[in-house]
């Protein structure tokens, strides 16, 4: 069964297709990188997923049925997006909304316009809370968090949604090297054990590498590779995608590719 | 404290506070009518004009400090105002208008109704300059809201200057645009209580949505919220609350702005809690301005615009420093 089916979609802003005709299947449990350089379209895929942004062509399926048809409410039980930290905002002025109010708003797809948390509100925010580790950060404003904690708390509201499928736009740009780690574990627990569609879209390739099942790499909005990191990653496709000259060989630690880059 | 718990003692805290200043406004001012004198049939008249003054005050100030609190969450920007977006310098080209051009002698309709369609066609000029396709973009929307702004009140200070050279109408605008809660009668402000209790009524279906906008567009996009829909209806509320309270009273000044604030202080963020509170603290505060306004001087009632900014500016001041929570320090 397939999560996520892009079938031959064509989308962009302003009449400028950012997309051309992309397709690609993300089986369910599957843990996708995406990676292209500027511009080529991976934040835009994953608006074209959650439906965000409208399609000129093609269609998008979540779990077999067509994003177009669904409800905004109704998508955003089944796809939960984590934005770089800077693109949430912390209320007005500096008045900021505590953690536990924040990942209490990962609920707002399940009530009415009206309605009050029930009890069941509540203990998801506790369990996604727990999970990315900010319990104890409960009542502190997200403005008084270290980056990587304010990160954790937006991770908890995205996981206070409950979906399946957990889409990442660079979760980890501008955090630090264990911040980086921890939430990528996070991430990697959660496919694995939980069981979550997990697609990332991520600038470290040594970083998607090691944490991304699969990687499809984008380049001028249309796919210029699909497979493993050992298939994909290699030092002729990242120097025809990205134009830098690099070299790829196995982390010490894990086999897995990295890149290192060739200083001219 | 939970929301629900704030929400509840909020609500009976101020339902009390504008209990006491509506009774207030009925006792007090240059006539003084004894508390156990208050439903005396000599006093009926003045008692109530003082009541319509009164019931003015509250709907004017739940309608200004509930758009002001609507646009700080939509715009994301502190310094909003219900003014930012070119609804009060249309209304006040309007009713200077009516004044100067002597449409007002066609009857007391004139100057109210004239505000009022100022303040729409200027809020229709900001939607469409700021419109991209079928999107407008925050900053956009600020930003021809400081345009409209700056070319109304060129106008405006061009028709008094003509004023001015002809020696008469000048003090009636700048009375307008000062703000007063004077009642003529009663009609305006029947038609201000329809507008604002429509208003808050709708925005009390969207106080979940105002907190999810106030964490940004994308975010609330990517938790089921069809953003473009509901900020156009969020504009649309608090440009007609604004509209219809400017029309009824003038601009008044300072209370969609500090209010929000204000109350923000006391409660926090979470938009379920605030608009309610914001509605009746909005009412409390404008009632005792006009109280303050219209007793200060033995000579005259004072423009109570001068009022809000003296008492509201310090007074915000006091919250600030002593119920700061968050924020860079």
């Amino acid at each position: 069964m397939n999560a996520i089916e892009v079938r031959d979609i064509t989308c962009g802003y302003g009449g400028e297709p950012v997309l051309r005709g992309l397709s690609v299947d993300v089986p369910s449990g599957d843990f996708l990188g995406i990676l292209g350089p500027n511009g080529s379209g991976k934040t835009t895929l994953l608006r074209a997923v959650t439906g965000v942004i409208g399609l000129d062509a093609g269609r998008v399926l979540l779990n077999g049925a067509d994003v177009a048809s669904l409800a905004r409410r109704e998508v955003a039980r089944q796809v939960a997006c984590v934005l770089q930290e800077s693109a949430v905002s912390a209320g007005v002025g500096d008045l900021a909304f505590t953690v536990c109010e924040v990942v209490g708003m990962g609920r707002t797809p399940y009530l009415s316009r009206t309605g009050w948390e029930t009890r069941h509100d509540r203990e998801a925010v506790d369990r996604a809370m727990e999970l990315a580790e900010v319990a104890h950060l409960s009542d502190r404003p997200v403005t008084e968090l270290s980056g990587g904690e304010r990160q954790r708390a937006f991770i908890a509201m995205a996981l206070a949604q409950e979906c399946d499928i957990i889409l990442l736009d660079e979760p980890t740009s501008h955090l630090d090297i264990a911040h980086q780690m921890g939430i990528l574990d996070l991430f990697a627990g959660l496919n694995a054990d939980g069981g979550k569609t997990v697609v990332g879209v991520f600038h470290d390739l040594n970083l998607a590498a090691e944490y991304c099942g699969r990687i499809l790499l984008l380049k001028d909005g249309q796919v210029a590779g699909l497979g493993t990191p050992d298939d994909v990653l290699t030092a002729e496709t990242i120097e025809g995608i990205y134009g830098a000259s690099v070299e790829v060989g196995p982390s010490p630690v894990t086999g897995r590719p990295h890149v290192f880059l060739k200083k001219s | 404290m939970s929301a629900r718990r704030k929400l509840v003692t909020g609500v009976a805290v101020l339902s009390a506070a504008l209990t006491v200043a509506f009774f207030w406004a009925l006792v007090a001012g240059r006539a003084h009518v004894p508390l156990s004198k208050l439903f005396h049939p000599d006093y009926a008249p003045l008692v109530t004009l003082r009541a319509c003054r009164a019931l003015l005050g509250i709907i004017v100030g739940a309608g200004l400090a509930v758009a002001g609190l609507i646009l700080q969450a939509v715009l994301r920007n502190p310094l909003a105002d219900p003014y930012v977006l070119g609804v009060s310098s249309g209304a006040g080209l309007g009713a200077a208008g009516a004044i100067l051009s002597g449409l007002v002698v066609l009857g007391t309709w004139v100057i109210p109704g004239a505000a009022f369609a100022g303040a729409v066609l200027a809020i229709l000029l900001v939607y469409a300059l700021a419109r991209v396709g079928k999107t407008v973009p925050v900053y956009t929307l600020l930003l021809a809201g400081v345009i409209v702004n700056a070319v109304a009140s060129s106008l405006l200070i061009f028709l008094a200057h003509t004023a001015i050279a002809r020696g008469r109408g000048l003090y009636s605008v700048m009375w307008w645009l000062l703000g007063s809660l004077q009642v003529l009668e009663l009609w305006p402000v029947m038609a201000a209580g329809v507008a604002v209790g429509g208003g808050l009524l709708v925005t009390l279906f969207f106080t979940r949505d105002l907190n999810v906008l106030s964490i940004g567009e994308e975010p609330a996009a990517h938790l089921g919220l069809r953003v473009e829909r509901t900020k156009k209806i969020l504009f649309l509320v608090s440009s007609l609350m604004t509209g219809a309270a400017v029309a009824a009273s003038g601009l008044i000044g300072f209370v969609g702005l500090i209010v929000p604030h204000a109350v923000r202080l006391v409660v926090g963020p979470d938009n379920r809690v605030l608009v309610p509170l914001c509605a009746l603290a909005g009412g409390v505060f404008l009632v005792i301005a006009d109280i303050i306004a219209r007793t200060i001087l033995p000579t005259g009632d004072l423009p109570i615009g001068v009022i809000t900014a003296f008492l509201g500016g310090p007074f915000f001041i006091y919250l600030l420093r002593t119920h700061r929570r968050g924020g860079p320090k």
